[in-house]
């Protein structure tokens, strides 16, 4: 069955892994301003692809997907609201924000799941 | 329970001291600058104050668990739990407290146009849901959390008055000392880190007596 549990603390983990290390990239001002955001995307949605389907085994793929979508959705309402960048106004960016996530995160999960599956198998 | 806390505090120092280089020191150095950016960026009509007060409440609750994990192992008399679970405990509880605490603060801000009593009740289970969120069930955790509010209902009030002005004791001494210097945004940030540094454990160490024991006794 799918836990709620498990999957808030895999959002909660990857959340804690983005900010440390956008605030480190941002603190020392290590790379250009493209790369900061790429690299920050790029940790936070393979983040959550591998965290959420390690911790919820029964049903991987479902739990890595509904992250990325949980996590983009947060990502919104936080520069809708608090940054107020009026970006709920523009479908075409939404859709390819989706787009992207999930494509990242989704083949993160492909590629990581078959190892964690061989890995218990060799451990019993 | 105030000479048990400090003895607690007394027997695990270094541990305390490496958890607080590890855990609250980064953790309040990350939201004093994003209090800052706040404050520089957002507009006056953007009520910026509002989300420099959610990022204080936040740096004192995800504190939390860490060190009423290590109270209640102390007290119960279990075994002393490693540095690596203590982060661990940290990262596991993350999550939940900040989906609990995101909406419960909304609801708090909203409701101050009746006066004052849905925040106050607002702040009241954001402060209580860490400390018992390691139960198995999301059920569970709302049910201790009415049973201690309904239990000292408003001796909760006096902990609000103690947490803060020993926050405001603490920050006065330490800026007595340094309003010599010259001061910049890192200096007030690595001060503050630091004054949180020394005062969380204690007050945690407190609290957890207190409301652990309510909970237990009648559970």
């Amino acid at each position: 069955m799918f836990s709620l549990r498990a999957f808030i603390q895999a959002i909660g983990v990857s959340l804690i892994i983005t900010i440390v290390i956008s605030f480190l990239m941002g603190f020392f001002s290590l790379f250009a301003f493209e790369w900061m955001i790429i690299i920050s995307f790029l940790v936070s949605y393979i983040s959550i692809g591998i965290l959420a389907s390690l911790w919820n085994m029964k049903t991987p793929y479902f739990a890595a997907f509904l992250g990325c979508i949980t996590l983009t959705v947060i990502n919104f309402i936080f520069s809708n609201f608090v940054l107020s960048i009026p970006i709920l106004l523009n479908p075409a960016l939404i859709q390819e924000n989706f787009i992207y996530s999930t494509f990242v995160s989704m083949l993160t999960a492909i590629i990581v799941i078959p190892i964690i599956k061989r890995r218990e198998q060799v451990a019993i | 329970m105030i000479k048990e806390s400090f003895s607690i505090y007394n027997r695990y120092l270094i541990q305390i001291m490496l958890l607080s280089v590890i855990i609250i020191i980064p953790l309040s150095i990350i939201c004093y600058f994003g209090m800052v950016y706040l404050m520089q960026e957002l507009d006056q009509s953007q009520y910026a104050n509002l989300y420099a007060l959610f990022l204080i409440i936040v740096n004192f609750t995800l504190v939390i668990p860490v060190f009423r994990r290590m109270a209640e192992n102390d007290l119960q008399d279990e075994e002393e739990s490693t540095l690596m679970d203590l982060i661990y405990e940290f990262a596991k509880h993350f999550g939940f407290i900040i989906m609990i605490t995101i909406p419960v603060y909304i609801a708090g801000v909203l409701g101050s146009v009746l006066l004052f009593i849905p925040t106050i009740m607002a702040l009241l289970i954001i402060l209580l849901v860490p400390f018992f969120v390691d139960y198995k069930k999301i059920k569970d955790i709302f049910r201790q959390v009415g049973r201690v509010l309904l239990k000292e209902n408003i001796s909760l009030l006096f902990d609000f008055v103690i947490i803060i002005s020993l926050h405001v004791l603490v920050w006065g001494l330490m800026m007595m000392s340094l309003s010599n210097f010259e001061n910049s945004v890192i200096v007030f940030g690595f001060a503050r880190s630091l004054v949180n540094a020394l005062i969380f454990p204690i007050l945690i160490f407190y609290l957890t007596q207190r409301y652990r024991s309510v909970a237990l006794t009648t559970a």
